[in-house]
């Protein structure tokens, strides 16, 4: 089975909120919702810096359902409303969910909420409806940082494509013609993992990643 | 959510639907207007090449997607290629402002006094409005003189811009307060007392090597280049360095940052220069021809300064260069001195030329001031030049525009002097004796030499010691900055892009010229990803789209009456002004009557909280005898109008658009759907309002022709696409839709297409109508009294002969901790900046939009957690903030990323939310604590940063209401939760837009 997930290149992710709102404007999320949102991680000091101001760093973290490969909420799902769909997605059938917010107790990273008009929990879809047709996730095509690729994590992630259509690995480069730059693989991270095996990556150079492994 | 849809699951069918047809990367070519894109059940979705308007202005191509009429969301479009493709928080959610139920969409009258809550706004018609409106303002100026009339503006998007120049036609009036009097309009001035108006803009696009962010936030907003295109600019360069008081977005990415004190720009210039003379780092060949470096200041103090009859913008000025008739009779006063180092004799150059457009009749060049004659018949030049534009040169070697596929442009490569000639930056000791044509003698020394004197003190150490950063990280930065990391390219390493800070706390226009004279030295004026001046484009300037074809019949407004320039006097110049009336100025002349009575205006998305102390102004504006408003929305500066006229968003109206920056970029904002009820464009408004006051707009016989009302956004248009290839607006729209943004290097090879225009004679006349352009001279140089880039300010000098400002110098803010100390003295204490760029607002803009308000309910407070620690206050507190003129509060957000002793607060924040017409402004709003008086000694920008305040916890106790929440008049809390349900209430209102 396929993994779809996004890969945020945190280095490029400036916190604008673009991503936020294209979601909201293309999902019809309730105001007040969200499925996806930014944090601010930091300020906090710097490795080999003073420990204080002026020598800290902060990146900003997009959280949203990580469409984990082994996910706590479709084990605790008493109805088989959460499930995975069969490409990979974690998915809300809402014909079958009852509002019981198991799942949203469940999920690690706190990402779903009851649509209290509907009666029925919902959280990020990774835009199936487009990327059913081959293309991107609404927050991928809108990211103001061109930091963020969607892919088949199974394929690696530079496969993952983001705007101009161009995957990850042909924009990596040294030079000013590249406008990713090269990173190691103990720079990509994901959210802390207590089993579920999250599918979503950022990636962070030359810094210190402040959540788990 | 919105009434669009039943259920979020019909929606996202739909919207499958409709993304299946459309696709993400569909060929421009296929991108029609209204093409057909899908179709569903719901119905037809047409997708709308547009122009963004939810920042400052041109900003970033879209697509506008519209169903059965109404829009239902906005991406951004890859094909412009100044911005990537990107569409921001603020554009995305501008449909839930199109959308909003609180929009304005009828004249309306007031019916209560100006101190009531509640306006009692009862609707009238288009023609009573504007009936009342002729006959007002009629009667007023009849009574009190033209000048009685001051217009009010806002931000700049293009087509409410009637109060920077077609309202001052239409009312023979000069006066208006400006916003760009404290954003982006003392960057313009300091850089026309410089080079050219505007060369304060750096071509990001070009993409610098060494990526210099001083002051700003791009990544978030403003401008075609911002937010995706900054960031990518950012990530490609070999250095990025950052210049703020407090860790920036994109700044926690900077390989350099110099987290100075607020208010100290001025000295970390003054300290770049010192390392880049003393390093040698700077570009002699430009320096010695190119700037005024070389030319010669007479020293002796009883020496009364000559007078030089410049044909540029600068006019006639006294300054203390040597020019030719200082010494010889019969001399030319415009030819400026300089010392040969090669033979040790005087030689000159000589800044006039022929009549650069004596064969234009056209009325706009008469307009532009260019039709003005020289007895000299050669253009421009050198003793012993015979000047000819610079051709030789190659194609630029900008990196990374393979994704955007912009083009490179050409690069002129830089002249020598003719032979026997090499002017000298340093003279004897001691001084250069020069005898004078009246046998007396002399002694001079070069500008250069002043600049080097006026630097000298400004060592890193020093630098180090003003603005709280270490002395080896300025040394580190100026010298990356300045040492070419490729030489073989022949240009400097890029611009500088620096921003408002600069221009907010006393010392405005001086920290623009050190900044504009820094990019000269290092030889990044007018160079691939350097400092290169507006777009030049269609329309061909900027104010053209308010900007009527006919000439004025009740003549021309006289500058010389101009509210301000009794304390600015440069305001008052008649060419060389920076073209607003000072603020603060209107609302004491409101207040007094003096030197005359103000008695009425309009504001065109103006407001009163951008500048001067919003309290005071608001009380002076309640006096006037009438006042008109044109808004999409009931603002607190609306809720004092007489008149209100309701006018239409971005998404409603058709307008070119071009680059108010360097981006190189032209196109349209298209129409996507209609007006809400009586809601009209800008353009239509300002048509009406010139008619309403027998001012012609259009040339014609007839009222229809004249003011052509049921086609004004096609006339002006029109009348903005004069010269283009393309000159009628339909075809026009239709090509864009078609094809996307043009390329000015394309269009306009000469204008913008070549750098280093100043060997071309291209870099002062590039933004002249093409019909000038033609037949125009185009001399070498820059547009000033030496024709080169002034570092002695031939302006300034002339206004201020006794002060030592004609090199520019730093100044301590006046309420800052060194100039006033006693604001510093305790615990609660805090030097305050403001007005950085919130992801989701655009200074005072959006805060009724569910989108953006969800994400940012209330306005913040950053602070160092250690001083938190000390006053008692936590993350999420509201605080007390507090001058000697007012106190608001602000959430405290936790930030170590500011320097212990700094806060920095949100600008502008006011209430839609509450029912009172003042709106709330006064709980939040930063610009009530300011000193009005507190102003730039030049051109009066407001002290809007650097200042003393005391801060602490608000309490029930302390409070109004016994609520730490800000509330209204009536004891309502503001919003300030994203579960507030007003913010639902907000939610689009798709019904009622018809007229009623």
């Amino acid at each position: 089975m396929s993994h779809p997930a996004i890969v945020t290149d945190l280095n490029k992710c400036v916190g604008c909120l673009a991503c936020s709102v294209a979601c909201k404007a293309f999902n019809g999320v309730p105001i007040g919702s969200f499925w996806n949102k930014t944090l601010r991680i930091g300020p906090y000091p710097t490795a080999e810096g003073s420990g204080h101001f002026p020598d800290v760093y902060t990146y900003f973290l997009t959280v949203q359902c990580q469409h984990c490969a082994d996910p706590e909420c479709v084990k605790v799902c008493p109805t088989g409303a959460s499930h995975i769909a069969a490409d990979g997605t974690v998915q809300i059938d809402k014909s079958k969910c009852i509002g019981c917010q198991f799942c949203a107790m469940s999920c690690p990273y706190g990402v779903r909420y009851l649509n209290d008009e509907e009666r029925v929990v919902e959280k990020c879809t990774l835009c199936e409806q487009k990327t059913a047709q081959g293309e991107l996730p609404q927050c991928v095509t809108q990211c103001g940082g061109f930091a963020r690729f969607f892919g088949d994590l199974d394929e690696g992630i530079e496969s993952f494509r983001g705007p101009y259509n161009k995957t990850l690995g042909e924009l990596i480069g040294e030079d000013g013609d590249y406008p990713i730059k090269p990173f190691k693989d103990s720079d990509v991270h994901h959210l802390p993992d207590v089993g579920n095996h999250p599918s979503f990556r950022y990636i962070l150079r030359n810094h210190e990643w402040k959540g788990e492994e | 959510m919105g009434k669009l849809t039943m259920t979020r699951r019909t929606f996202a069918k739909m919207a499958a639907a409709t993304a299946a047809a459309v696709g993400v990367a569909a060929p421009a070519s296929s991108a029609l207007a209204e093409t057909k894109t899908g179709t569903t059940g719901a119905g037809e979705v047409k997708r709308i090449r547009s122009t963004c308007r939810g920042c400052g202005k041109m900003e970033c191509g879209v697509w506008v997607y519209v169903q059965d009429g109404k829009v239902i969301r906005s991406e951004g479009d890859e094909a412009a290629f100044q911005s990537m493709g990107n569409h921001c928080s603020k554009g995305q959610a501008s449909l839930q402002a199109a959308y909003h139920p609180d929009r304005l969409k009828y004249p309306m009258k007031r019916t209560n006094p100006k101190d009531s809550n509640d306006p009692g706004w009862q609707r009238i018609t288009w023609d009573e409005a504007m009936e009342t409106i002729g006959e007002k303002f009629s009667e007023l100026q009849s009574k009190y003189g033209n000048e009685t009339y001051f217009s009010m503006a806002g931000t700049s998007r293009i087509w409410s811009m009637g109060p920077y120049a077609a309202l001052k036609q239409c009312f023979v009036s000069p006066n208006a307060i400006q916003a760009n009097e404290i954003c982006k309009g003392p960057r313009f001035y300091a850089t026309k007392l410089n080079d050219y108006n505007a060369y304060s803009w750096m071509e990001t696009v070009g993409r610098p090597r060494v990526y210099v962010q001083w002051g700003g936030a791009s990544e978030l907003s403003n401008y075609d280049d911002s937010c995706r295109t900054t960031v990518d600019v950012a990530t490609r360069a070999d250095y990025h360095i950052l210049v703020d008081p407090r860790q920036t977005n994109l700044g926690k990415e900077a390989d350099i940052w110099l987290p100075l004190r607020p208010g100290t720009d001025a000295a970390m210039g003054l300290g770049w220069i010192n390392v880049v003379i003393n390093k040698g780092l700077y570009d002699d060949l430009y320096v010695r021809k190119w700037m005024n470096a070389p030319m010669l200041v007479v020293e002796d103090e009883d020496w009364e300064p000559s007078v030089s009859d410049s044909q540029s913008t600068h006019g006639s000025k006294k300054n203390r260069l040597l020019k030719q008739s200082d010494i010889k009779e019969g001399g030319s006063n415009t030819a400026f001195m300089v010392l040969n180092e090669l033979n040790g004799e005087l030689t000159y150059y000589e800044s006039n030329g022929k009549s650069v457009a004596s064969s234009v009749t056209d009325a706009s060049a008469a307009d532009l001031n260019l039709s003005s004659s020289s007895s000299s018949g050669k253009l421009p030049h050198w003793e012993g030049e015979d000047w000819k534009p610079a051709t030789a040169g190659r194609e630029a070697q900008i990196h990374g525009l393979d994704l955007t596929g912009q083009s490179q442009g050409f690069v002129i490569d830089a002249t020598p002097f003719i032979d026997g000639l090499y002017p000298a930056l340093y003279t004897p000791e001691g001084g250069l004796e020069v005898t004078l044509k009246d046998g007396k003698k002399v002694h001079c020394r070069t500008v250069w030499e002043h600049l080097c004197d006026r630097v000298a003190e400004y060592t890193p150490e020093k630098v180090a010691e003003i603005t709280g950063c270490k002395a080896e990280d300025i040394e580190r930065a100026a010298t990356i900055y300045a040492t070419r990391l490729d030489p073989s390219t022949g240009y400097g390493n890029g611009g500088i892009q620096y921003m408002l800070p600069l221009e907010h706390s006393c010392n405005s226009l001086q920290t623009n010229r050190i900044m504009d004279i820094l990019c000269g030295i290092t030889g990044n004026m007018d160079t691939p990803g350097g400092m290169r001046g507006s777009t030049a484009g269609w329309p061909f300037f900027d104010l053209a789209m308010t900007l009527p074809s006919a000439a004025s019949v009740k003549g021309s407004p006289d500058q010389s009456k101009i509210i301000g320039s009794d304390k600015f006097p440069m305001l008052a110049d008649p060419k060389c002004n920076p073209s607003w009336a000072d603020a603060t100025s209107i609302y004491k002349t409101i207040e007094t009557g003096q030197p005359y009575k103000l008695s009425c205006g309009i504001g065109q998305t103006g407001d009163h909280m951008n500048q001067s102390n919003s309290l005071y102004a608001y009380e002076q504006l309640k006096k006037l005898d009438f006042w008109v408003s044109i808004d999409l929305w009931e603002t607190p500066t609306v809720g004092i109008a007489d008149i209100v006229l309701p006018a239409a968003h971005w998404m409603e109206l058709d307008c070119i658009r071009k680059s108010q920056g360097s981006s190189g970029s032209f196109g349209a904002t298209c129409k996507a759907v209609e007006p809400p009820a009586e809601a009209e464009p800008d353009l239509k408004i300002v048509m009406r309002i010139f008619k309403a006051m027998g001012q012609p707009y259009c040339e014609g016989s007839t009222d229809d022709e004249k003011w052509p009302i049921d086609d004004a956004e096609n006339a002006c248009n029109n009348i903005a696409l004069a010269g283009f290839r393309i000159p009628e607006w339909q075809d026009y729209k239709k090509a864009f839709q078609e094809n996307g943004p043009w390329d000015s290097k394309i269009e306009k090879p000469e204008a913008w297409g070549t750098y280093r225009r100043y060997e071309t004679g291209w870099a002062t006349t590039s933004d002249s109508p093409a019909a000038v352009q033609a037949v125009m001279d185009h001399p070498q140089g820059w547009d000033t009294s030496t024709g080169k880039q002034e570092i002695w300010s031939t302006v300034i000098d002339n206004y201020y002969p006794d002060d030592d400002q004609a090199i520019p110098t730093f100044r301590e803010a006046p309420h800052g901790p060194v100039a006033d100390p006693d604001l510093f003295k305790d615990d609660n204490s805090f030097l305050a900046t403001t007005g950085r760029r919130i992801p989701v607002y655009f200074h005072n803009e959006h805060r009724q939009l569910p989108w953006c308000r969800e994400l940012w309910p209330v306005p913040r407070i950053e602070m160092n957690p250690e001083d938190a620690e000390r006053i008692g206050v936590e993350q999420g507190d509201w605080v007390w903030i507090e001058t000697k003129e007012h106190k608001i509060r602000e959430v405290v957000d936790l930030y170590h990323g500011i320097a212990p002793g700094v806060v920095n607060l949100e600008h502008q924040w006011w209430f839609p939310e509450l029912k009172q017409a003042d709106k709330g402004f006064a709980l939040c709003g930063v610009n009530c604590l300011l000193d009005k008086d507190a102003q730039d000694p030049f051109i009066g920008t407001s002290n809007l940063r650097a200042y003393g305040v005391k801060v602490y916890k608000a309490t029930a106790e302390n409070s109004p209401f016994g609520n730490p929440v800000p509330c209204g008049d009536d004891g309502t809390e503001i919003i300030h939760d994203s579960s507030d349900p007003r913010l639902k209430a907000w939610a689009p209102d798709y019904e009622g837009r018809t007229k009623a």
